[in-house]
């Protein structure tokens, strides 16, 4: 499945009245992979998701799952799994009959057992709904959504609630999938999962693509963040000096700065300048600062 | 269809829709108390509790058949209401997505759910007939009953319970358009039984001709068998038409309508 694509947009366009919610979006989503959709509350992420799931209609533009258009939905969703914002369950029915409400509906329900199994939830498959935690309501929805035994699973927000152990089991799971071939696309706020699951990424800021591709690539399209102390630390502002005269952008932590540039440039300017410096080190941008970067600002 | 019917009926197990069958059947027990111990020399117009038959009416063969009609605009809006709290509530707990997520041919699953609802009300309100008839006997200690044994009367018995199932089901359509409409259980439950009591009936007094037309007042015309202002026949057909009329307004809202919840 690796190297095609399991969903394709084409200028996807969702307008309400005089707000665009979604704006010509033209994104692929590799199969086979785990792929993260994010962006800050209102990019548009829910939105899309729902033309994908043929909740709602676009305004403009196409899109494919598995090469069959929106149109060709019902074929298409056959082999899709979903979670859509929150979990969406009946409290008083219990945990199994909730996923026999939508077994019976897809003509399947032999595997409810073992869906059940995947989110730790035998024990409790009994109970009404309505007597579970947030996070096992989670893990209840994350099994509807496997239920169909799907080639992709699309998950809005699936750590929501969960506590370390169950954001844990999310990352497996969704590691678990994709080395069966299962396409995961998911929607998240909480980037370091996603930097820790994820193979690609679409960024997206109020409603247009930010950014697709690799995460390896976005994060080796920034520098490097750097730190640097000097031995002696009445030469702080000076160090800083010489970093912002290279056009870098300068923070001060403590004793230290933080500036975005080559290190050995920097090394070399302080010493020019009779500066020694006590510890110089690297490290990439994480996804988060990475994040905060592209949505405060219009591109990479 | 009959996927998205077998899949609603796993929701048929919570005790919502039991207890509503249970208000169902009180409802009946306080229709056959007014209809059976309150009949009197002449009969009495109850307004939204039906005709309470002179004694010498209700020992007719089909007095316990018309009886059983009074009960129509109160099995309606428990009807009204289970069908607005199953629908907008779809809309209100977002499982909506979920089913439409499983089954996107939004007609068959409308068709399947509706379907589903539908036999639960009708086998209930039957059941609930039943009741009414055992209680009717049990409260007829000063009526002779005679009558209500033959062919006639017999046949005149089944008559009302299948009037009243049909009544109750043209309500519950009523419902599915409300729940559709309106997409939250609350406000659909609110709109239904504002509009089955006080709207409807402030119609009556204001504009009779024209009310008579109104859906409560036909399907309660269906239940009963006919009353002075509409004929079994035009309580059938009008009765038919709005139940008719707000399914397919509700399935083309339905099947147009963004989901948003």
């Amino acid at each position: 499945m690796t190297g095609t694509a399991a969903i394709v947009t084409d200028g996807l366009t969702k307008r309400y009245g005089g707000r665009i919610a979604v704006d010509r979006l033209s994104m692929a989503v590799p199969a086979g992979q785990v792929t993260g959709f994010v962006g800050p509350n209102g990019a548009g992420k829910s939105t899309t998701i729902r033309m994908l799931l043929s909740l709602i209609r676009p305004t403009a533009g196409s899109a494919t799952v598995f090469g069959r258009s929106l149109a060709d939905a019902a074929t298409y969703l056959t082999w899709v799994g979903a979670l859509v914002e929150s979990p969406a369950l009946y409290p008083r029915l219990s945990g199994r009959d909730n996923l026999g409400v939508l077994g019976r509906l897809a003509g399947n329900t032999s595997r409810i057992d073992q869906v059940l199994e995947t989110v730790g939830l035998t024990d409790r498959a009994g109970d009404a709904v309505g007597t579970y935690s947030l996070g096992m309501r989670q893990r209840l929805a994350i099994a509807a959504a496997l239920l169909p035994d799907p080639r992709l699973v699309i998950l809005d927000e699936p750590a929501n609630g969960m506590d370390p152990e169950g954001i844990r089991d999310i990352r497996r799971l969704l590691r678990g999938l994709a080395e069966r071939g299962v396409t995961a696309f998911v929607s998240s706020h909480q980037l370091s999962e996603v930097e820790q699951v994820c193979d690609h990424i679409v960024l997206l800021r109020t409603g247009r693509l930010l950014y697709q591709g690799s995460l390896t690539e976005l994060t080796s399209l920034h520098q490097p963040q750097m730190t640097a102390r000097p031995d002696d630390p009445a030469q702080l502002d000076a160090l800083a000096h010489l970093a912002r005269a290279q056009g870098w952008t300068v923070g001060v932590d403590r004793d230290a700065i933080v500036v975005n540039g080559p290190p050995a440039t920097l090394n070399r300017l302080a010493h020019q300048h009779d500066i020694t410096l006590a510890h110089l080190s690297t490290r990439p941008l994480t996804l988060e600062e990475i994040f905060f970067r592209l949505t405060q600002k219009d591109g990479i | 269809m009959v996927a998205a019917f077998l899949s609603e009926m796993v929701k048929l197990r919570q005790r919502t829709y039991w207890l509503m069958a249970a208000v169902m059947v009180a409802f009946m027990a306080i229709t056959m108390v007014m209809s059976i111990s309150g009949a009197g020399d002449a009969p009495s117009d109850r307004g939204p509790a039906g005709l309470v038959l002179a004694l010498q009416q209700l020992q007719a063969s089909d007095g316990l058949g018309r009886s059983l009609g009074n009960a129509a605009t109160f099995l309606g809006i428990v009807a009204v209401t289970l069908i607005a709290l199953n629908v907008g509530g779809e809309y209100d707990h977002g499982t909506l997505r979920n089913l439409l997520v499983r089954q996107p041919r939004r007609i068959r699953l409308l068709g399947g759910k509706t379907a589903a609802l539908m036999s639960f009300l009708a086998g209930t309100t039957i059941v609930t007939g039943l009741a009414g008839v055992g209680m009717a006997h049990l409260l007829a200690s000063n009526v002779d009953t005679t009558a209500w044994q033959t062919r006639d009367g017999l046949t005149a018995t089944t008559a009302g319970v299948a009037g009243l199932t049909a009544a109750v089901l043209g309500w519950a359509s009523l419902g599915v358009l409300a729940g559709i409409l309106l997409r939250s259980a609350a406000i659909a439950i609110g709109a239904a039984v504002a509009y089955a009591l006080p709207v409807e009936i402030l119609l009556t007094v204001v504009a009779g001709d024209v009310a008579r037309w109104l859906p409560g007042q036909l399907f309660q015309a269906l239940a009963r068998g006919g009353t002075p202002d509409v004929n079994p026949t035009t309580a059938l057909l009008g009765s038919a038409a709005w139940a008719t009329a707000a399914m397919l307004l509700a399935a083309l809202i339905f099947r147009h309508r963004d989901v948003t919840n």
